[in-house]
């Protein structure tokens, strides 16, 4: 009779008309915002952005693209046509770390690393890492081979570009589906009926967390086929082996872009459980439906805009472990680490653990208040 | 079997819901009446155990009021409640059985039982936000017996009933109060003048009077309005 209970609580979940509005909503705009972004970008055939492949990125193919830069108050403009669309990708690598405000027909041999390095100097300076987190970069960008090598890698380049727009997403969804799992029989007075029931004060609350984990990985594994799926066919998946700085050049990690996708898609699905417990929990402290999910859009706001500075280090540093901060790949531009049990953690590392912990820690808490809980209080 | 209150107190903020009753209940059906406002409601909720008493207890046969047991053999039809819009009659008492923790086997028998004996058989299947007021109170009355209970405790059940409903609804309970503790409340005397065996009588929170049905005498109602009366 559990299972029938699961299979109930899952029906109310599926067939609740404003989660079946919510779920094809964020699916629709997903699709929209896929293709408006395929359609803003410059277009770049396939074949074009393929005909460089294996080639390094140094000095010499700068100087192929020469002809087609000009300088102008100090900065390079380029001006691709048809016979330089092959170098957009390449080049998009190199302006990702000089930038156009400067003479860039002047890059020789591997100046551009050199530069490169300057970066990273300045940013480790100004992040004031210590020497234990600077000894840590240093020993992984030595794993860095350089110079970088282009292959073809749109695919899995625009999909971990991607995981900021489905982090939103999730989390919208699971303000909007999940904040009544357990409010909302308090709303219609459902609980005088479910708390005076056997099964309905411990083994409900876990069949109902359980239900909503399901609702809440099922819709975000329809969310991100929403964005995977037009990627795919319009780029394909070629590309994940080759190395992570090809889409994120100020990155000090030796991680091939597979690599990084697959640990995006676990911090994504335990990023949603996450949403979902908190929601839950909320859901069962406040009883009020409408005040979880007005609460939890106010997070979202705050999420988006609030960005602090370097100078908060430790506050800094938790607040970009939250999922949306991970997904929005901080952790490639933000060399601080998780300093814990005498180890050095990467923000990939530790949120994972973090937002397990968390999400048992409120099952546990929203079990405790369930079992409390009164009606008509 | 014997349900015990002992001396139970509720106190909402300034006003005192119920305000230490005691009394036993066995098997039969007992009639709490009362005003709208004496605390009958609060009283069947901290006799349900969805409500904590601020002081005293209830217990029946060495069950406290909050354990597994006790909501095994308790059946509960609250005065107003929602229903899952999306689900159809059926499956209503088909979860409602599964939180009443019934084996899949019994749930599906026990709901078409109850859903020939409360009527509904040819609207079973359909959403229940598509029944009238007097169905959904018919569906509340079935799923309060879904778990065989040898407690039943129902809220104002004729309230939305017609008046035919009315009258196969006193059968009901005349025929259920035989094997089990049955508390019945309402503020219409009428509903309980054939059905009732014991009754209660209920002011401000305060148990004015409990007895025996037949100390009432033939009319009930005066009986009942003297005794509200004596209060004053």
């Amino acid at each position: 009779m559990l299972r029938t209970i699961y299979l109930y609580e899952l029906k109310k979940l599926f067939c609740a008309k404003v989660n079946l509005i919510a779920l094809t909503g964020a699916v629709i705009m997903l699709v929209f915002l896929v293709i408006s972004s395929i359609s803003e970008v410059q277009p770049v055939s396939r074949e074009a952005a393929k005909e460089l492949d294996g080639r390094a990125i140094d000095g010499e193919l700068i100087e192929e693209l020469k002809p087609a830069m000009k300088i102008e108050n100090g900065s390079t403009v380029i001006e691709i046509n048809a016979e330089y669309e092959k170098y957009v990708p390449t080049m998009d690598v190199i302006t990702s770390v000089t930038g156009y405000d400067m003479d860039l027909t002047q890059l020789q041999g591997t100046e551009f690393y050199e530069l490169r390095e300057q970066e990273l100097n300045q940013r480790i300076e100004k992040q004031r890492l210590s020497d234990k987190e600077k000894e840590f970069w240093r020993n992984q960008e030595a794993q860095v081979s350089k110079p970088f090598v282009y292959h073809y890698h749109s695919g899995p380049a625009n999909l971990l570009k991607s995981f900021q727009a489905l982090g939103f997403f999730i989390l919208l969804l699971s303000a909007v589906g999940l904040s009544g799992v357990y409010a909302r029989e308090s709303a219609d007075n459902m609980n005088q009926l479910l708390l005076c029931s056997r099964y309905g004060k411990k083994e409900l609350y876990l069949i109902k967390f359980v239900a909503g984990l399901t609702w809440i990985l099922t819709v975000a594994l329809f969310v991100a086929l929403a964005i995977f799926i037009p990627f795919y066919f319009v780029y394909g998946m070629e590309g994940m082996g080759e190395m992570l700085q090809l889409v994120k050049p100020l990155s000090m990690l030796p991680y091939t872009l597979g690599h990084m996708l697959g640990v995006y898609i676990v911090i994504y699905l335990l990023a949603a459980v996450l949403f979902a417990a908190v929601t839950m929990l909320l859901s069962v402290i406040t009883q009020n439906q409408l005040a979880v999910t007005c609460g939890i859009l106010g997070y979202l706001l705050i999420d988006l805009f609030a960005e602090l500075p370097d100078r908060f280090g430790v506050i800094q540093k938790i607040w970009l472990l939250r999922p949306n901060a991970v997904l929005m790949n901080t952790g490639f531009s933000n060399y601080r680490l998780i300093h814990l049990a005498g180890g050095l953690f990467l923000n990939y590392q530790a949120a994972p653990v973090i937002y397990a912990v968390i999400s048992i820690a409120a099952l546990l808490i929203g079990r405790r208040k369930y079992r409390r809980l009164q009606v008509g209080k | 079997m014997e349900l015990i209150a002992d001396r139970i107190t509720k106190q909402y903020k300034n006003k005192i819901a119920v305000d230490r009753m005691s009394f036993t209940l066995t098997k039969g059906v007992t009639g709490l009446l009362g005003a709208n406002g004496a605390g009958k409601t609060t009283l069947m909720r901290l006799l349900c155990g969805i409500l904590s008493p601020d002081s005293g207890t209830v217990s029946c046969d060495g069950m406290s009021v909050g354990t597994e047991e006790y909501r095994d053999v308790l059946g509960y039809l609250p005065q107003d409640f929602g229903y899952y819009p999306e689900f159809s009659g059926k499956d209503f008492l088909l979860y409602m059985s599964a939180v009443k923790g019934l084996t899949k086997k019994d749930a599906d028998r026990k709901t078409n039982e109850l859903i020939e004996l409360v009527g509904l058989r040819d609207s079973a299947g359909k959403k229940v936000r598509t029944y009238s007021g007097g169905m959904k109170q018919r569906l509340g009355i079935a799923q309060a017996l879904l778990n065989d209970p040898q407690i039943l405790i129902m809220d104002e059940p004729t309230a939305g009933l017609d008046p035919q409903e009315r009258i196969r609804f006193r059968e009901l309970i005349s025929g259920l109060g035989r094997g089990k503790i049955v508390l019945l409340s309402t503020h219409i005397v009428s509903d309980l003048e054939h059905i009732a065996d014991r009754l209660m009588i209920m002011k401000d929170g305060q148990l004015l009077w409990q007895g025996s049905r037949s100390a009432g005498g033939e009319d009930l109602e005066a009986f009942y309005i003297s005794k509200i009366g004596e209060k004053r």
